[in-house]
C-alpha cells in the first residue's frame, strides 16, 4: 500500500525567518474556520481518488496473475527507469504549475491520467502493450498531481495553520485507503470474479474526485512582487537556500533509515507465528491510526513547533523498531506497532510539507515540493534495496538494531540541523 | 479572500499573454458564490450519472458470474463408490472452468473417454495435484482480506491437513510416492516496490502437513558458487521418480535457469538456461517447459518446448500460442496444458494435447478444464 512509499522527506528554504508580513506570501492570519474550503475540497478529491486507487490495489495481484496471466518479471524490470522518468515528469509539471499559477490544471492532468489508467487496465487484457505501461502511467500521474496539490493546500491555508491544513488533507486521503478495499470487496461479493466491474467503478470514483477538483477547488495566485522565475534552474537553485537545503538533507537522511512498512510487517511476521495471509489488514490498521491522528498532530505541530513534532515522529519510529526487537512480540505489540507507525506518519508526512511551505517562496512552491518529494522517493527506493542487502548480510535482528541506533542518532543530528530550538519552520 | 484576489490580479495580468484588460478573472478564480448553483448542479449530475453507471455495470457484471452461466459440458454428481472407481482407473483430474454451478470444482474423467461426462468431486481448488491416493489442493478465499490456503486430501477427498499459504497459488506438484508436495505461490509486498511480485516455492510433508522449508533456504549453486542474490526466485517444481530429486526454475531478474537438486540434502545446482516451469516425462528422459519470448516492450509470451536431458536436444512444440502453465505429461508422447479461451469474456480455460516431439497440431483434450493431472497412470 502506498503509505509505505510516502516520503519522509523535506522541503523548502528562505534565508530569512518568516515574519508576520509574510515573506512567503501567504495570506495574513485572520480568524475563520480552522481550514479553508479549498483544503477540504482538495481533501475530498484525494478521498475519492484514493478510494479509486486502493480498490484496484486490493485486487491487482489477482487480476494481473489470473486474468492477464501476468509474469511477475514483467513488473519491476524497469523500476529504476520508471523512477527517473517519474521524477522528471514531477518536476516538469511543478515548473509549469508555478510558472502560470496553474496548480489546479497540472494536478487535474495528474488525476485525469490516473482515472484513465483504470480503463487502460481494463483494456489491457486484449491490448498489444503490456499492462505494466498502464501501471507506470498511473504512477507518473500520481507523481505529477501531488506537488501542485500540496502547493495549493499551502497557498490556501493560514501560515499559522499549515500543519492543521495538511493534517486535514492527509486524513481525507488516508480514509480513502481504508474505504477502497471495502468497496472492492462488496463488488466482488455481489458479482464474483467481475474484475471489470472493479475497474469501471474505480474509474467512476476517480471521475467524481476529478469533478470536485474541477468544479470546487480554486487556484491561488502565484504572482508575487519578486523576480523569482519558475524554471528548472530556479527549482534546483532552491537548494542554495539554507533552510530548504536542511529540510531536503534531513528528510532524505531520515528516509534512508525508515524501513518500509511492508518490510516492517515481514520482520514482525518473522518474529512470530503470525499468519501472513492477514498481511493486507496491517496497512488498514496503520491507516486508521494515521487517519485519527493526522489532524490533532498537525494542530500540535502548529502550536508547539513543526520541526519539534517532526523530530518527535522519529522517536515514535524508534519505538516501532524497539517493538520489533521485543523478546516475544504478540498481539499487543502488533497493535502498538501499527498505532505508533500511524502516529509517525501523522507527525512527519503532512508536517514536512507544512515546514517546506514556510521556506519555499510561493512563486516556486510547487517546484520546491517536487524537488523534496523526488529526493525523498530516491531515498525510499535506496532504503528498500539497502535494507534487503543489509538484512541478508547481518540477519533481520541485527539490522533492526543498527537502524534503531541510526534513527536515534538522526534524531539528534536532525534536531540540530533543523534548529529545533529556534522554531525555524513555524 | 476577495481582498487578496483583487490585490493579486494586476500581477496576474502582467504574466498572462492574454492580458485580460477587463476585470474578468479566469473562471477558476471566480468567487465560489458566483457560480455555486451551476457548479452544485453539475456536480450532482456527475454523481447521479456515476452512481447509475456504477450500479448498472455491477448488475451487468453479475450476470456474467460464471457460476450463474449455463453449463456447456456434461458434469454430474456421482456416488462416492463411482468416484472411487473412476479414481482407481487411469483418469484425468482437473479444475472445472466451464460455466454453471460447478465452476471451480475439481472434476474427473476417465482417460478412455476424456470428452465424456465429468464426475464432480466434493472439492474446489485453484490448483490441484495428485499422486498415490493423495492430493494437494491450493485455494484462494476472496474476501475483504483475500487469504490463500492449501490442504492435503485423501482418495475420498477427505481433508487430512490444512496450511496457510503466503500468497497466490501458482503451481502444485506431488512426488510420485505421494509423500511430498511442492508448491509455488506469488508473494507481493516483500520487495521495495510494492507492485513487484516474487515467488516462494516450498515443500510440504503430506503425512503431517508440516513445511519442509522453501527453496530459498536450500543451498543452491551456479557453476560452483552459491546463489544468494536478493532478487532470486524459484518456481515450478517437478519431482523425479525417486520422490527426492527434483527440477525447478531459478530466476534472477530476466536470467532464467533450470536447477536440479534433492529435498533430503536441501541442495540444488543449475544445469541449463531458459527453462521455466519444467515438467519431467514419465520415462524421466525429457523435460517439457515454457520458453520466454518477448516481454520487454510487448506483453510476455511463452512457447512450449521439450528438451532431452540425455542429448540436450531442444525442440519447439507445434503449439504456437502463448502458454503460461506447468504442463502435464499424458504419456511419454503427449503433453497436456491449459489456455484461456480466446475472447470468451469469462475465465473459461481449455486443456489441450500436443505431441511432445514437435510434430502434429494441438487438439482440445478436455473443454473448460484447468490444472490437469493424470492419475492412476498405466505403468510405462
Amino acid at each position: 500500500m502506498y503509505p509505505s512509499l510516502r516520503p519522509a522527506a523535506v522541503l523548502g528554504a528562505e534565508d530569512g525567518p518568516p515574519t508576520e508580513d509574510s515573506p512567503t506570501g501567504e495570506d495574513p492570519p485572520r480568524s475563520g474556520p480552522p481550514v479553508s474550503a479549498n483544503v477540504v475540497f482538495l481533501g475530498l478529491t484525494s478521498l475519492f481518488t484514493d478510494i479509486s486507487s486502493e480498490m484496484v490495489t486490493a485486487i491487482l495481484p489477482l487480476y494481473l496473475l489470473f486474468q492477464l496471466r501476468f509474469s511477475y518479471l514483467e513488473f519491476g524490470l524497469f523500476n529504476g527507469l520508471y523512477l527517473g522518468v517519474s521524477g522528471l515528469m514531477t518536476v516538469a509539471g511543478a515548473v509549469i504549475a508555478d510558472r502560470r499559477g496553474r496548480y489546479k490544471e497540472v494536478a487535474g492532468a495528474g488525476y485525469g491520467t490516473s482515472a484513465a489508467c483504470k480503463l487502460g487496465l481494463l483494456a489491457a487484457r486484449n491490448a498489444p502493450w503490456p499492462a505494466s505501461s498502464v501501471l507506470f502511467a498511473d504512477r507518473v500521474g500520481k507523481g505529477v498531481r501531488s506537488a501542485p496539490r500540496d502547493a495549493l493546500i499551502s497557498l490556501s491555508a493560514e501560515p499559522k495553520r499549515l500543519g492543521t491544513a495538511f493534517g486535514v488533507h492527509r486524513a481525507f486521503d488516508t480514509a480513502g485507503a481504508v474505504v477502497g478495499p471495502l468497496v472492492a470487496y462488496f463488488i466482488l461479493r455481489t458479482a464474483p470474479t467481475a474484475y471489470d466491474a472493479i475497474f469501471v467503478v474505480s474509474f467512476l470514483f476517480a471521475l467524481i474526485g476529478l469533478g470536485i477538483l474541477v468544479l470546487f477547488v480554486q487556484n491561488r495566485s502565484a504572482a508575487h512582487t519578486s523576480n523569482l522565475a519558475a524554471t528548472w534552474r530556479g527549482a534546483l537553485r532552491l537548494l542554495q537556500r539554507k533552510d530548504f537545503r536542511a529540510l531536503v538533507i534531513v528528510g532524505s537522511l531520515f528516509g534512508l533509515f525508515t524501513i518500509l512498512d511492508a518490510q516492517l510487517y515481514v520482520i514482525f511476521q518473522n518474529r512470530t507465528s503470525f499468519n501472513t495471509s492477514y498481511f493486507p489488514l496491517l496497512p488498514v490498521g496503520m491507516a486508521i491510526s494515521y487517519l485519527v491522528l493526522a489532524v490533532p498532530l498537525g494542530h500540535l505541530a502548529d502550536r508547539v513547533g513543526r520541526s519539534r513534532v517532526f523530530i518527535a515522529g522519529f522517536l515514535l519510529l524508534l519505538g516501532v523498531y524497539l517493538i520489533l526487537l521485543a523478546p516475544s512480540p504478540g498481539r499487543v505489540e502488533l497493535i502498538a506497532m501499527l498505532a505508533l507507525l500511524g502516529a509517525f506518519y501523522a507527525c512527519t508526512d503532512g508536517v514536512l510539507m507544512a515546514m517546506a511551505s514556510t521556506t519555499v517562496p510561493r512563486e516556486l512552491r510547487t517546484s520546491g515540493i517536487a524537488v523534496l518529494t523526488t529526493a525523498a522517493s530516491l531515498s525510499t527506493m535506496t532504503t528498500g534495496i539497502v535494507w534487503g542487502q543489509f538484512s541478508e548480510w547481518w540477519g533481520l535482528q541485527t539490522t533492526v538494531k543498527v537502524y534503531a541506533v541510526a534513527v536515534g542518532a538522526m534524531v539528534i543530528i536532525g534536531a540540530f540541523l533543523l534548529r529545533v530550538r529556534a522554531r525555524r519552520y513555524g | 479572500m476577495s481582498k487578496r484576489t483583487t490585490k493579486a490580479r494586476p500581477n496576474r495580468a502582467k504574466m498572462s499573454p492574454r492580458n485580460p484588460a477587463r476585470p474578468q478573472p479566469p473562471a477558476a478564480d471566480a468567487p465560489l458564490g458566483a457560480r455555486l448553483g451551476v457548479k452544485i448542479a453539475a456536480f450532482v449530475t456527475l454523481v447521479v450519472v456515476c452512481v447509475f453507471a456504477g450500479v448498472a455495470y455491477v448488475i451487468h457484471a453479475r450476470e456474467k458470474n460464471p457460476k450463474a452461466g449455463k453449463p456447456q459440458e456434461p458434469s454430474e454428481q456421482v456416488t462416492p463408490a463411482r468416484l472411487a472407481a473412476l479414481m482407481s482407473a487411469p483418469h484425468l483430474l482437473f479444475e472445472n472452468t466451464d460455466l454453471g454451478p460447478a465452476y471451480g470444482r475439481v472434476e474427473v474423467v476417465p482417460l478412455n473417454d476424456p470428452g465424456g461426462v465429468r464426475a464432480i468431486t466434493p472439492i474446489t481448488c485453484d490448483r490441484v495435484a495428485t499422486a498415490k491416493n493423495l492430493g494437494v489442493c491450493l485455494t484462494i478465499n476472496r474476501g475483504v482480506i483475500t487469504t490463500y490456503d492449501g490442504n492435503i486430501f485423501d482418495r475420498n477427498f477427505k481433508v487430512l491437513h490444512t496450511f496457510a499459504l503466503p500468497g497466490l497459488p501458482s503451481r502444485a506438484r506431488l512426488s510420485p510416492d505421494g509423500h511430498r508436495a511442492a508448491m509455488t505461490v506469488f508473494v507481493s509486498g516483500d520487495n521495495y516496490a510494492s507492485a513487484t511480485f516474487s515467488t516462494r516455492t516450498s515443500f510440504i510433508d503430506t503425512s503431517t502437513g508440516k513445511n519442509l522449508g522453501n527453496l530459498e533456504q536450500f543451498h543452491v549453486t551456479d557453476g560452483g558458487s552459491s546463489v544468494t542474490s536478493a532478487n532470486r526466485n524459484y518456481w515450478g517444481v517437478t519431482f523425479a521418480a525417486d520422490s527426492d530429486h527434483f527440477f525447478a526454475t531459478l530466476g534472477r531478474g530476466t536470467h532464467i535457469q533450470l536447477i536440479t537438486g534433492s529435498v533430503n540434502s536441501r541442495s540444488a545446482h543449475t544445469i541449463r538456461n531458459g527453462v521455466e516451469c519444467p515438467s519431467l516425462s514419465p520415462d524421466q528422459t525429457r523435460i517439457a517447459y515454457k520458453s520466454r519470448v518477448g516481454g520487454t516492450l510487448t506483453a510476455v509470451k511463452w512457447r512450449l518446448h521439450v528438451v532431452d536431458l540425455r542429448t540436450g536436444a531442444d525442440i519447439a512444440l507445434a503449439e504456437t500460442r502463448s502458454v503460461d502453465d506447468q504442463v502435464e505429461w499424458l504419456d511419454n508422447n503427449t503433453i497436456l496444458y491449459s489456455i484461456l479461451r480466446a475472447q470468451s469474456g469469462t475465465a473459461i480455460k481449455d486443456t489441450y494435447a500436443v505431441p511432445a516431439d514437435g510434430s502434429g497440431q494441438p487438439t482440445i483434450y478436455v473443454k473448460g478444464a484447468w490444472s490437469p493431472v493424470v492419475g492412476a497412470r498405466a505403468a510405462s
